[in-house]
């Protein structure tokens, strides 16, 4: 088999596993996913997300989150300022955002299992449509955590990919203390002076 | 504060534009002493490295004095004189740790715009297009330094501002390349580009211990300073029907162990393929004129290493199959300034480096429109172009 043979049927398994287990394809609308490698525990990785004002940094440019006790309000700058509604909901080892719906709110979540296409299998018919997901699992060697991003199309402003954005200023402010960003940045643009 | 902005294709001016301030508790604020031009500049002035918008601050060459400090700096104080790598690391993530700064994995506010090319994108650059990160230049009276304790190096007493500043890119880059070539003594190495960068590469590679350096470009005085300053053998390309053979024959057939490419995507070249890249790249077809590229892969010896520092985009017309089949080691990199700088310092306090001969050319931040066109012209023997803002 040559390789550009090989490739595209990587390609096309792994966009095929990644449509029959994105939440997207059980009702919602189709949501990107990315996993990147965090050298931090699984522990502080999850608590970043379970703290509206980590959330809103990590969000930056593309919404802002808060939370009233469980009850979280994403206000998201891809819906013009709309809010969604959701709330946080612990998986064996992630987090869920569910929006309300029939069976939400009910606490501990059935589990999320990987499929052995690495595609994750989502908690199927417990609670409302998923906003946000967060799932890790131990990075082998001593390299941290491999933490999986999923969002609903709700969040994407159709430029760059969300999941990634989101999951590298985690990493960054997880290993630096810091989300890199260029706000004040000189430049000649009017805007900017 | 006044600093040199890219406004367009070919279109530069010195402008006002805000100061630079703290922004994360990592960062400082230098008073920029010098900074320089570079060939990485050339590319996106020209318009063949896309990325850029109108009104940015470019330049990632400097030296400078410490004016502001952040409240989580440690090693670095108010008034401290020192030269800053090119590429930001962070100090923390994997490829900082394991030493490979320019591949820092956090450092990049704009990775989302590069990740879609490279997969895994690289860390931020000072000046630069914006997939690169977007930060403000040094081509200005202040620039912002993020995470100074590990991007500022404070410069001994008894080392000049000219001497330090190149080992912020040129020096830096040039040494990598050198160390690329893994060389062992009694090597040859041969460099295309007699640019700052390739001329560093010369004198790397004769601190590392090779025997001999050749030095392949056109330009009379780069190759004179080739000569004097570093020792090295030149070739003239333009005088010689095939450096390829040029290289083989005063090698005795053998060829040189390893071969430095310092040129980069607006290579010279000559020929069919020259015309055939030239249309390419004038329709924006491809993003290369890849002549010293494949040059160097011809010209080197079975088994050796190319070690690639000129910047391209997607070369089309890449010969793998001569890489296959003489079996070379093919290495590159964005330079990772962070692992040189010490060792660049010392060698310039020890006297076995020069590189203040670089700076042929200084003037005020105010005419570095000036400066940048002597410097892409090449006019008046010009190899950099130190503005002094
Ligand atoms: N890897 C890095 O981190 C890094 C850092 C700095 C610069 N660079 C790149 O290195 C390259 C050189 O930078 P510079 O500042 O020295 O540029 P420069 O423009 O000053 O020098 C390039 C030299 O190459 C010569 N040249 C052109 N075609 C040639 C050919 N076919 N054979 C031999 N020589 C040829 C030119 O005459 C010129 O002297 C650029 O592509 C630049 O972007 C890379
Ligand atoms: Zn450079
Ligand atoms: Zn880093």
């Amino acid at each position: 088999m040559d390789v550009t043979q090989k490739a595209r049927e990587v390609v096309s398994s792994a966009v095929g596993a990644a449509s029959r287990v994105l939440p997207g394809n059980r009702g919602g609308a189709g949501a990107a996913r990315q996993t990147l490698t965090i050298s931090r525990s699984a522990e502080d990785v999850l608590a970043a997300w379970r703290d509206p004002l980590v959330v809103s940094r990590l969000l930056g440019d593309l919404g802002r989150a808060e939370a009233d006790g469980e009850r979280w309000t994403f206000t998201l700058t891809a819906g013009q300022g709309a809010t969604v509604e959701a709330e946080p909901v612990s998986t064996t080892a992630g987090v869920e955002f569910r929006r309300p719906g029939p069976g939400a709110g009910q606490g501990q979540a059935r589990d999320a299992e990987d499929d052995t296409e690495g595609g994750r299998t989502g908690p199927e018919g417990s609670g409302g449509a998923v906003l946000l997901r967060v799932g890790t699992r131990p990075a082998p060697r001593d390299l941290g955590t491999e933490v999986t991003c999923e969002v609903a199309p709700e969040f994407s402003a159709g430029v760059g990919a969300v999941p990634f954005t989101l999951l590298y200023r985690l990493r960054a402010l997880l290993l630096t203390g810091e989300i890199p960003t260029l706000r004040p940045n000189p430049s000649a643009r009017e805007e900017e002076r | 504060m006044r600093a040199l902005v890219w406004n367009g294709v070919n279109d530069l001016a010195v402008e006002t534009v805000r100061d630079p301030s703290i922004v994360n508790p990592h960062d400082v604020v230098l008073d920029v002493t010098l900074t320089v031009t570079c060939g990485s500049d050339l590319h996106f002035i020209d318009g063949y490295l896309p990325g850029m918008r109108r009104g940015d601050v470019f330049g990632h060459e400097f030296m400078g004095v410490v004016v502001e400090a952040g409240p989580e700096v440690r090693n670095v104080r108010v008034g401290d004189r020192v030269v800053v790598p090119s590429f930001i690391g962070c100090g923390e993530c994997f490829y900082c740790r394991n030493d490979m700064w320019s591949l820092c994995d956090t450092t990049n506010p704009n990775a989302p715009l590069q990740q879609p090319v490279l997969g895994f994108p690289s860390g931020g650059i000072y000046g630069y297009t914006h997939p690169f990160g977007g930060y403000a230049g040094s081509h200005a009276e202040f620039i912002r330094v993020p995470f100074a304790d590990v991007n500022c190096f404070p410069v001994p007493e008894g080392i000049s501002d000219a001497q330090a500043l190149f080992t912020s890119d040129a020096a830096p880059t040039g040494f990598m390349g050198a160390d690329f070539c893994d060389i062992t003594p009694g090597d040859t190495v041969a460099v295309f580009g007699a640019g700052a960068v390739g001329l560093m590469a010369a004198a790397g590679a004769k601190l590392m211990g090779a025997e001999r350096v050749i030095v392949v470009d056109r330009l009379d005085e780069r190759l004179e300073l080739a000569r004097t300053h570093l020792g090295a053998e030149t070739i003239d390309y333009s005088d010689t029907d095939s450096v390829q053979e040029a290289l083989r024959e005063s090698t005795g057939g053998r060829g040189p162990d390893a071969v430095v490419e310092a040129v980069g995507m607006e290579g010279h070249g000559t020929g069919v393929q020259e015309v055939y890249d030239r249309a390419k790249q004038a329709l924006r077809m491809e993003t290369d004129r890849a002549t010293p590229l494949r040059e160097a892969i011809l010209a080197c010896r079975k088994g050796g290493v190319v070690s690639v520092l000129g910047v391209y985009g997607l070369t089309d017309k890449f010969p793998t199959g001569v890489v296959l089949n003489k079996g070379l080691t093919i290495r590159s990199a964005q330079q990772h300034g962070q692992r040189y700088v010490p060792k660049l310092l010392q060698h310039i306090a020890d006297g076995e480096l020069d590189t203040g001969f670089l700076a042929t050319h200084e003037m005020p931040l105010e005419d570095a429109v000036r400066g940048y066109e002597m410097f892409k012209e090449k006019q008046d023997g010009c190899l950099r172009a130190v503005f002094r803002p």
